[in-house]
């Protein structure tokens, strides 16, 4: 007798299946994770799976196209995130147009806000803060970046902050993000924000928005001033070495790389933000978005 | 030969993009690309000719006298080594122009 633990899905615009866990909590928890990814049986022909996330008796087994070997987590949070991981080198690869850069993005207004990552800066807490503070969250960890146009994309895929949260946050913030965890561990948690392009929400995959600037982060750095939150100029110089080192995927030709992102950082606003609470970060930035032109687009 | 010996020179073929006072460069064959700030940017523009180490420090300290000798003694060495690492720049032997870069292959018996 055959055992089934896995089932076929179409997770489009994926043109091969993925394998799933035949177990529907697991399955609707993604669809609550995600917005813009048709997901449904898969009914086109057999074909191998991009990716397969089966579960045994010691948890989940996570194998794709890219992995050298099998990938074992004890829960279904750290599951889940190697399987989006895996789900968007799959995206990435159909899209060479795009630069995969190493980012947390997020609209406020009309435009993006940008932030590179850099070490542990806590760019996946911010992004996610920022939808508490009425942004609409385009990705905290990978961003789809046209170079020729100058715009970023949204991936469709909840932001995971770390956990437990800041003690620091107030206490709306707070109440917003721990009624939309759809699943956590002790270190990090997945937050399922409304699937729309609206204020709080998680943008559709493919959603595409100029950006309106670069931010670095310094969460050490607070201000001598007392202010919780500053924003000075940045190296360009500083902001691009920082985009080419932390992009992911398969890269274009280095020269061109090179050129492109030397005309973005010309064009964009480069900024650093020092600040302590990722919240008060998070509201700053709606309030004033640190915008050339105010966030209209451009 | 002995370190005040060598002079070094750079490749001519390297892509080059500044950003503000620093300098992006691509080497052709291995697609690597390499950041030189402010200082690192000048010691590249140096060595268009072929410099020896103690000139290029004489040169450069003269050029930012805001900055230690210390610091840019250790700044030209460190530059030195990554761009002679990534072939970028090509030692020669003092004297003798036009000998070309070492290479190991052209050392052989």
């Amino acid at each position: 007798m055959q055992i089934v633990d896995t089932s076929s899905w179409r997770f489009g615009p994926l043109e091969r299946p993925v394998a799933l866990p035949v177990d529907a909590r697991f399955v609707r928890t993604l669809f609550e994770l995600t917005n813009g990814w048709t997901i449904e049986p898969w009914s086109g022909p057999s074909s191998a799976p991009v990716i397969t996330l089966r579960r045994d008796d010691e948890g989940y087994v996570v194998t794709s196209d890219w992995l050298d070997k099998p990938l074992r987590y004890a829960d279904d949070t750290d599951a889940t995130c190697t399987f989006f991981v895996e789900l968007v080198v799959a995206y990435s690869e159909s899209r060479s147009d795009l630069l995969l850069l190493h980012a947390g993005a997020a609209a406020v207004a009309e435009a993006l806000i940008v932030f590179p990552a850099t070490g542990n800066a806590g760019k996946s807490t911010l992004t996610t803060t920022l939808a508490a503070a009425g942004a609409c969250v385009f990705s905290d960890d990978a961003l789809p970046v046209s170079l020729e146009r100058g715009t970023g994309s949204a991936l469709g895929i909840a932001p995971r902050p770390r956990v437990p949260l800041p003690a620091g946050f107030d206490r709306s913030t707070r109440e917003f993000l721990e009624e939309r965890i759809a699943i956590a561990n002790e270190s990090f948690a997945y937050v399922a924000l409304s699937p729309a392009n609206a204020a709080g929400g998680l943008a559709e995959r493919g959603t595409e928005r100029p950006i309106g600037a670069f931010i670095l982060l310094d969460r050490q750095g607070g201000s001598d001033e007392g202010a919780p939150v500053r924003i000075v100029p940045a190296s360009r110089a500083e902001t691009m070495a920082t985009l080419i080192g932390q992009h992911l995927g398969r890269p274009p030709p280095a020269r061109a790389l090179v050129e492109s992102v030397a005309k973005l950082v010309e064009r964009v606003p480069c900024l650093r933000m020092h600040y302590r609470e990722a919240d008060e970060a998070a509201r700053f930035l709606v309030a004033h978005p640190p915008f050339a032109d105010g966030g209209r687009g451009r | 030969m002995s370190e005040a010996d060598v002079r070094f020179l750079r490749r001519s073929d390297i892509a080059e993009t500044m950003v503000e006072d620093d300098i992006f460069l691509v080497v052709p064959e291995t697609e690597a690309i390499f950041h030189l700030n402010a200082i690192g940017t000048a010691l590249w523009r140096l060595l268009t000719a072929p410099r020896s180490r103690d000139e290029l420090v004489a040169l450069l300290a003269a050029a930012f006298s805001d900055v230690s000798a210390s610091r840019i003694a250790a700044d030209v060495d460190m530059f030195l080594a990554r761009l002679r690492d990534g072939g970028l720049v090509a030692a020669q032997e003092s004297g003798i122009p036009g000998q070309g870069r070492i290479n190991p292959s052209n050392r052989r018996p």
